[in-house]
């Protein structure tokens, strides 16, 4: 080979190497937001044509709007493709691209944004970041950026890693594995806060206060693409703790859609109809919780369900993966249910789950009583195992454990969660090793619980029973 | 446009591409154009006019100065270099001369308003091209070089744009086949080498000299809070920052110019391995120390004025004593220094900090040298030894932060100040319990810069050996790859670019 075509080689090969590493190190570097970012890469990966319904706006959208409970309810594919706080023309962008891949029939927009910061024309830095960085490289990418943000700070935020690249010290497991970067993400992600507030009236304002004619551009934007690809296209605004000069925005946004024939729900209107218990429905006050997110997804599921007609897709296998986001769901609001409940009766009732691993220690001291017996019976434990001094493993996907006090290693292999249950010294020292966090089991309590779940791949509870 | 900018990679990518492809002979007009584009780019129009009539000025005078006859050129030639001394005071210095123009009963809002003008009007690295032109003009009148007819060839090796800003000063005579000479072909080689130099060049300014001035400007900027151990820390890490910035400045501009096969010259030649403070400036800034030693020092030792003035000094003294003290050379030696402060900065701070300080250093090192030797001699120090060096380069080093010192300070009394604080409290606790993490980096940074530091002082050791990229050229092609993929990996993640950081310029930039 001539010296000539050694270097050409060469320079592929450098060529190659480096442009390999500055890849390597963005997907490393890059945030791994569940506030757009997560959403929109996730997006991606769904298999074409098979998103029905799609959930645009702010995080009022998808920390709201559990697909999950939409999928076990109705069967209804959807996907929560929001953006921290994400006004019209991010969402209109996000819309772009995903007409590329799916054809869904009725496309959400939640518009609380527009009211909320109705004068604000780009984004806070930070959130400019979040709703791009998702996109692949493109000209809606580029166009969005532009649209959000002012000239000089698009040539900042232009290159991702000039400004992920602060992140190396502040790297987790996370950046390297990127669980939430998958087909089974639909993009919802929960609230775990839960408020008391007493609700809002606004039913008697009327009144309409004009906001920034950008927002109502790209409202109409997104109806116009909408048109031209085949899918409804809905306004709504979702329950929160409004006041009388949001709703006037709000009022202003419905009465142009009435004008260009857009339908609206305006949720703030309709509590009774969702059964919004504010005492424990709102996570804070422009969010819902749980319980609030349940019942608002409930809602929108049989709405898009009666008035657009959509196919159950449950048990087909093309569909597959909202099987599993929908399980990761239920597990994720049992998680926190089993952290929330107060007496141990309640606790016993919520950890009677199949995908959970529940490790049991008796403590040696304290006498078990009757009463105890029946706790642990709820979750199928009887016989004379609830005795001082046990220990139990109750897996109900595998073999169970049981041991009498003695020393033992109970190794269970999860994949990429390794659990080593281990009492060395039964009367002093019994643990558990979760891929290097240990858990305690105490010898002076009537018994340790810790629940290991299976589907979310970690502890969810770590119960003192006394 | 920024060396470290987008914009300059793709401007940079493009006339590398375009400047490959042309025939030879259009390669350096495609230079010239690029250098007017970058110009442009960086400029205001009235300030690339102002610097286009200073050039055409001494584009004329060096015809004139080339054709006529002794005495003539003579007159054009002090002519030019008087006018052109004037434009640099005016546009770059008018500043440090406004006090006494006030001092004078001017207006103050008349000298400010002009002070204001004049600076809004110089000509981006006017410093440099100044002292450039200069020195092709001399080595004409002195016929060391012949002239340059084209005007085109001409603005070409006064503005090349990669030493527009900061140097290196290019004679003519290193400069005529270089920028213009035979075609310069592509070579793999040659481009890898010079990507390779400008990568070193980033990690010292993105890497260490970013994070090194957090710590510097912390403490300059709140000296009277930062008192005692935390100043010469303070100003050991300047020291780093100013190392790392121009050192890595020139990288970059060397490693460009290699790829284009251009050769310029070196600017540092491992400067802290300088065991007195005259070796430390014949390694550090070489270009413009020989810019001086060549064109004010030389002619002024050999012009006849001093002549007379050694001739009559050795008339009144024996000549033991003036062996050992040669004052007329000293005089001169304290006009270069005047000069090197003046042109650093045009303040007292900088004429005094690296000008008349290194002076007197430099006079003590000569005087007291023969005591120095006896008393070595006396006490029967090893002097062949590796610590006896390791002795005299940290002495130069702490020689040199003094002055340096006033550099970085914003007056020659905030200089003072400075050192007046360091005296000011006895608290070596802080070097130990932690105190350090104060002054802008946590712990990680920290020890990112430290890093930063051994490993060009690593390299700079390497040096001593020969250039290290040519003893990496001797390894395996993957290890080389491996290590440059490495260094470029710590530029990505650690650099000091992109959101949140607000890269400085060059601190030699703003000449």
């Amino acid at each position: 080979m001539t010296q000539k075509k050694v270097n050409l080689l060469k320079g592929i090969f450098l060529v190659i190497i480096f442009t390999a590493a500055v890849l390597l190190a963005d997907r490393i570097l890059m945030l791994k937001s569940r506030d757009g970012i997560e959403q929109m890469r996730s997006f991606y990966k769904q298999k074409e044509n098979t998103v029905d319904v799609i959930f645009l706006g702010s995080s009022r959208s998808y920390r709201q709007i559990d697909t999950g409970v939409i999928w076990d309810d109705y069967g209804i594919s959807s996907f929560d493709l929001g953006g921290a706080e994400a006004p019209s023309w991010v969402s209109y962008y996000y819309l772009k691209e995903a007409f590329k891949t799916q054809k869904p029939k009725v496309v959400m927009y939640e518009t609380t944004v527009a009211g909320h910061l109705k004068d604000v024309l780009y984004q806070k830095d930070y959130w400019v970041i979040t709703n791009n960085y998702g996109f692949k490289l493109n000209k809606n990418r580029f166009d969005q950026l532009k649209e959000n943000t002012s000239e000089e700070n698009f040539k900042k935020f232009l290159i991702p890693l000039g400004t992920t690249h602060t992140n190396y010290n502040n790297l987790s497991k996370e950046d390297f594995v990127d669980s939430f970067n998958s087909i089974n993400n639909k993009g919802f992600v929960s609230i775990e806060t839960v408020m008391s507030f007493d609700a809002p009236d606004i039913s008697g304002v009327v009144e309409s206060t004009p906001i920034d004619e950008k927002h109502i551009i790209y409202i109409d934007k997104m109806k116009e693409l909408c048109d031209e690809n085949g899918a409804d296209f809905i306004v709504h605004v979702t329950p929160y703790m409004i006041t009388e000069d949001e709703q006037k925005c709000f009022n202003y946004i419905f009465s142009h859609c009435e004008e260009k024939g857009i339908p609206y729900i305006d949720f703030n209107k309709m509590y009774d109809e969702l059964n919004m218990d504010f005492d424990k429905d709102m996570a804070e006050d422009i969010h819902v919780s749980f319980t609030g997110s349940k019942k608002l997804s409930d809602y929108i599921g049989q709405y898009v369900k009666n008035e657009y007609n959509l196919s159950d897709h449950r048990g087909d296998k093309e569909y597959s993966s909202w099987d599993v986001d929908a399980l990761f769901q239920r597990q994720d609001r049992n998680r926190h249910l089993v952290e929330t409940v107060e007496n141990d009766s309640e606790f016993f009732d919520a950890i009677n789950n199949e995908n959970y691993i529940t490790y049991i220690t008796f403590g040696l001291f304290n006498e078990i009583t009757e009463e105890d017996k029946a706790l642990f019976n709820k979750i199928g434990i009887v016989g004379d195992c609830v005795k001082n001094g046990y220990s139990i493993v109750l897996n109900r996907q595998g073999e169970s454990f049981i041991n009498d006090n003695g020393s033992y290693d109970y190794f269970l292999d999860e994949g990429d969660v390794k659990l080593l249950f281990r009492s060395q010294n039964p009367y002093t020292d019994k643990t558990l090793n979760v891929s290097g966090d240990t858990h305690s089991f105490s010898t002076y309590s009537k018994a340790t619980v810790v629940v290991y779940d299976r589907v979310l791949k970690r502890v969810i509870a770590e119960r003192i029973i006394n | 446009m920024s060396f470290l900018s987008l914009d300059f990679l793709i401007f940079i990518v493009l006339v590398a591409i375009i400047y490959f492809l042309l025939p030879g002979k259009y390669q350096w007009i495609f230079l010239l154009i690029s250098s007017g584009v970058y110009f442009c780019a960086c400029s205001e129009w009235y300030q690339a006019l102002n610097l286009l009539l200073f050039l055409l000025f001494n584009y004329i005078m060096s015809l004139q100065i080339s054709k006529n006859i002794e005495k003539k050129r003579k007159r054009f030639l002090v002519c030019t270099i008087v006018t052109d001394v004037i434009y640099l005071l005016l546009f770059k210095y008018f500043g440090f001369f406004a006090d006494f123009i006030l001092a004078i009963g001017a207006n103050k809002e008349a000298v400010k308003q002009v002070n204001v003008t004049l600076n809004n009007l110089a000509p981006m690295g006017i410093s440099y091209i100044a002292l450039i032109v200069m020195g092709y003009l001399a080595d004409l009148y002195w016929e060391k070089v012949s002239v340059q007819k084209n005007p085109g060839k001409f603005l070409l090796f006064s503005c090349y744009f990669p030493q527009i800003i900061s140097g290196p000063l290019v004679k003519y005579s290193e400069a005529d086949e270089n920028y213009y000479g035979n075609k310069h072909a592509f070579s793999y080689d040659r481009t890898v080498r010079g990507l390779e130099r400008v990568l070193i060049g980033v990690f010292k300014k993105l890497v260490i000299s970013e994070r090194a001035a957090v710590i510097a400007n912390t403490v300059y900027d709140s000296y009277q809070v930062y008192a005692g151990f935390y100043i010469p820390i303070g100003v050991l890490f300047y020291i780093a920052q100013l190392y790392a910035d121009f050192s890595g400045l020139m990288d970059i501009v060397l490693g460009i110019s290699e790829i284009f096969g251009i050769t310029l010259p070196e600017n540092f030649d491992s400067p802290f391995r300088s065991e007195t403070i005259a070796e430390f400036w014949r390694r550090w800034h070489i270009t413009l120390g020989r810019f001086l030693k060549e064109y004010v020092l030389i002619p002024m030792q050999t012009s006849k004025w001093f002549r007379k003035l050694r001739k009559a000094y050795k008339n009144k003294v024996s000549k033991e004593f003036e062996k050992r003290f040669n004052i007329p050379r000293y005089l001169i030696m304290l006009v270069s220094w005047i000069i090197i402060g003046f042109w650093h900065g045009g303040g007292w701070n900088f004429i005094f900090g690296v000008g008349i300080y290194m002076w007197i250093i430099i006079i003590l090192g000569e005087v007291l040298s023969p005591t120095m030797d006896k008393i070595n001699n006396f006490l029967h120090i090893n002097t062949e030894c590796y610590s006896w060096h390791l002795f005299r380069r940290l002495r130069t080093l702490i020689l040199y932060m003094f002055g340096v010192s006033f550099f970085r300070a914003a007056t020659l009394k905030e200089g003072f100040a400075l050192w007046k604080s360091a005296f000011s409290l006895f608290n070596p606790w802080i070097l130990f319990d932690k105190s350090l993490y104060n002054l802008g980096l946590d712990k990680d940074e920290f020890l990112i810069l430290i890093l930063g530091i051994i490993i060009i002082t690593f390299i700079s050791h390497l040096k001593e050996k020969g250039d290290v990229r040519d003893i990496l050229a001797k390894q395996n092609f993957i290890f080389k790859v491996a290590i440059f993929l490495v260094l470029f990996l710590l530029i990505i993640t650690w650099g000091y670019y992109g959101t949140g950081f607000s890269s400085s310029d060059f601190i030699y930039g703003r000449f």
